[in-house]
């Protein structure tokens, strides 16, 4: 059963089409990623399904609820982590997660225990007591990815989730993503790495020009045009489109 | 071109930005119209004739005299009860002059405003008192009444000071009132100003830090709504600006109390405490709540126009750019009322300057003293009307992808 449904996807911006008419399905429990090149329109549509952007034209269901007038009732059920996201400086990494805990959870219990989870996802220990300020980008990326997943959401949107950090730090966070994927959570992710995009994802939909131009397995893919890795594929795919 | 050449075209390049001239070309546009506006009505104040209402109980040549002599002084003589001042000559006069008994002449002026630019009138009426005197002197040298006292030949008459506000009247001077009043109520405007700026600045910054610090998108889709993610940043920068106006108060006041000792050292407190509550010139509790309610609807107003004017911009170091027209709205009413009187402007101007809603906060102090309350009330109830709509249109801004795309890069196209 699919958990996202995404039908003819429209977003313009005056006579720009950042994304043009895109459909696509995520089933529950997937991790499904968006990859192409910069600009491609992958983090406008993560924007839409986060519900920050509203879409010009096309419906989206997250099961079976409209985004159309069901944005607080879908809220509920997902986490974004933008590319770009950062953290309140001025507070510590515990009182950050809690802020947030309290945000997303019912009850004290479920904040409390939100918490404990975080903490280890985060796998920040003592750090945690530290103000958010004087963390390295690895440590604020680990912060907000256990900040986005602690709630255990239906559906985590993960923009570059390891975008600009060391080979250790995206470890960290690949194996988590994989771990929470494994748990039962579906996984909504862009990235410009291929080698975690093949590590990571159970499928891909790869988007150029704000138009999905192939989608489907990884290894699916790379037999379908012959390609050694999924870098070939995408690097095929984009010059075609740009031919 | 040397190397520091370089390095300074780019700093000059750097600081002015449009973000940085604008704001300021703006306020000088500002500071131009307010000059003209003052200077106007400060030519209007003082080419006016100080009315008086003379009445004659005496009528002998005596009187006569200083009435004439009044005129050719440049006080106008009516019968109008619009007139400033009433001078009363008491029956005997001349004889009195003539025995020497320094008779008692009373002087009755209405006080019907406490701007700084009407002082002048103030201080032309409280000089009415003076020249009498020198005028009466003049008399007894003339005829030749030989004074015997060299004080008397100084001070012929004794001038009894009355101030006349909405039919209740205190025997004081004019100036004694409008210095007290004026040391008190000049406290409100400036520490309003200072405040309402803070809280405009708190708001807006909460939202460009937001964005600054890119945790806005986290917090636009957390499951919460958005009214009250715009009512919290309100909350937050009202309740901050109250506490801190609080401590402004405290400081503004022994600020002003030491500006001001010089000035009213020399006043008998207890006599003009006295005088202020015969004119029912004092302020209540209710009247300190009324003050308080428009200063918590200055702010609310400030706050709410600030949160529009912050969803606009992209980083902190915008923040003062961005606000630039509020502080432009802020300004106007502050000097104006700081040094007229509103409701004497010409009809174009007092509309322009009402709309303003910051005026309302600013006039406040001063309508609830003179007792001009149902202009406080229509003034509280335009602000309400204005925060009203200001949150609900902060609340339609935040909640829509605008607070991403719409940019306030001057000179620029918006995404």
């Amino acid at each position: 059963m699919n958990l996202l449904t995404v039908t003819d996807l429209t977003k313009k911006y005056k006579d720009f089409k950042a994304v043009n008419s895109i459909s696509f399905s995520i089933p529950k429990g997937e991790i499904f990623a968006l990859i192409g090149p910069n600009g491609a329109g992958k983090s406008t549509t993560l924007k839409i399904i986060a519900t920050i952007l509203q879409p010009t034209s096309g419906k989206i269901t997250l099961e079976n609820k409209d985004f159309k007038n069901m944005r607080d009732d879908v809220r509920k059920m997902i986490t974004y982590l933008p590319e770009e996201a950062g953290a309140y400086k001025n507070m510590k990494g515990i009182d950050y997660l809690n802020f947030m805990a309290q945000l997303y959870s019912t009850s004290k219990a479920e904040a409390t225990e939100a918490i404990k989870f975080a903490r280890e996802l985060s796998d920040l220990g003592n750090k945690l007591r530290d103000k958010i300020s004087t963390y390295s980008k690895g440590m604020t990326r680990k912060l907000l990815l256990a900040r986005a997943l602690m709630s255990k959401p239906k559906l985590a949107i993960l923009d570059e989730p390891t975008s600009g950090l060391d080979v250790i730090n995206a470890l960290h966070i690949r194996r988590t993503i994989k771990q929470m994927s494994k748990l039962g959570m579906t996984v909504l992710l862009s990235s410009h790495n291929m080698l975690e995009i093949e590590f990571l994802s159970d499928r891909v939909a790869i988007i150029d020009k704000g138009e999905i131009i192939e989608i489907g397995e990884p290894n699916e893919l790379m037999k379908k045009h012959n390609a050694k890795n999924l870098e070939e594929v995408f690097s095929n795919l984009t010059q075609k489109q740009n031919e | 071109m040397s190397k520091f050449w370089v390095l300074l075209k780019k700093e000059v390049k750097e600081l002015l930005t449009p973000q940085m001239i604008v704001p300021f070309i703006a306020m000088v546009v500002v500071f131009m119209l307010m000059g003209n506006i003052i200077g106007n009505e400060t030519e209007k104040q003082t080419s006016q004739k100080v009315q008086i209402v003379f009445t004659d109980n005496d009528k002998t040549p005596s009187s006569n005299t200083i009435k004439q002599s009044m005129e050719a002084a440049g006080y106008e003589i009516t019968t109008k009860s619009s007139a400033q001042s009433h001078v009363v000559i008491p029956q005997n006069f001349e004889s009195d002059l003539k025995a020497q008994k320094q008779p008692t002449i009373e002087i009755i002026t209405k006080l019907d405003n406490l701007s700084i630019v009407n002082n002048v009138n103030t201080q032309r009426t409280a000089q009415i008192g003076t020249l009498i005197n020198e005028l009466t002197a003049n008399i007894v040298l003339q005829s030749k009444l030989k004074p015997n006292d060299i004080a008397f030949s100084k001070q012929p008459v004794k001038i009894s000071d009355t101030v006349k506000f909405n039919n209740k009247m205190a025997q004081i001077t004019v100036g004694e009132i409008f210095g007290y009043l004026l040391s008190q109520s000049t406290v409100v405007p400036i520490v309003l100003f200072l405040v309402i700026t803070l809280a405009s600045q708190l708001v807006a910054t909460a939202i460009a830090s937001e964005k600054e610090n890119k945790t806005l998108e986290t917090l636009l889709s957390i499951p919460i709504s958005r009214k009250s993610i715009v009512a919290a940043k309100l909350m937050a920068s009202g309740v901050v600006s109250f506490f801190i106006s609080i401590l402004y108060l405290y400081g503004m006041k022994s600020y002003m109390g030491g500006l001001t000792s010089t000035a009213t050292q020399s006043l008998d407190q207890s006599k003009v405490q006295e005088a202020i509550q015969q004119l029912g010139l004092n302020m209540g509790a209710t009247d300190y709540a009324l003050l308080g309610l428009s200063l918590f609807l200055g702010i609310m107003v400030a706050l709410s126009f600030a949160f529009i004017l912050g969803t606009f911009v992209e980083d902190i170091k915008s923040v003062q750019g961005a606000i630039t027209p509020l502080m432009v709205m802020l300004l106007i009413p502050y000097v104006l009322t700081l040094l007229l009187d509103i409701s004497t402007l010409a009809l174009p101007v007092k509309m322009l300057v009402y709309a303003i809603p910051f005026t309302h906060t600013f006039t406040a102090m001063n309508n609830i003293t003179l007792g001009r309350f149902p202009e406080l009330y229509a003034g509280m109830a335009y602000m309400l009307v204005i925060v009203i709509v200001g949150i609900i249109v902060a609340s339609k801004l935040f909640s829509s992808e605008k607070i991403f795309t719409f940019k306030l890069n001057f000179f620029k196209k918006s995404a």
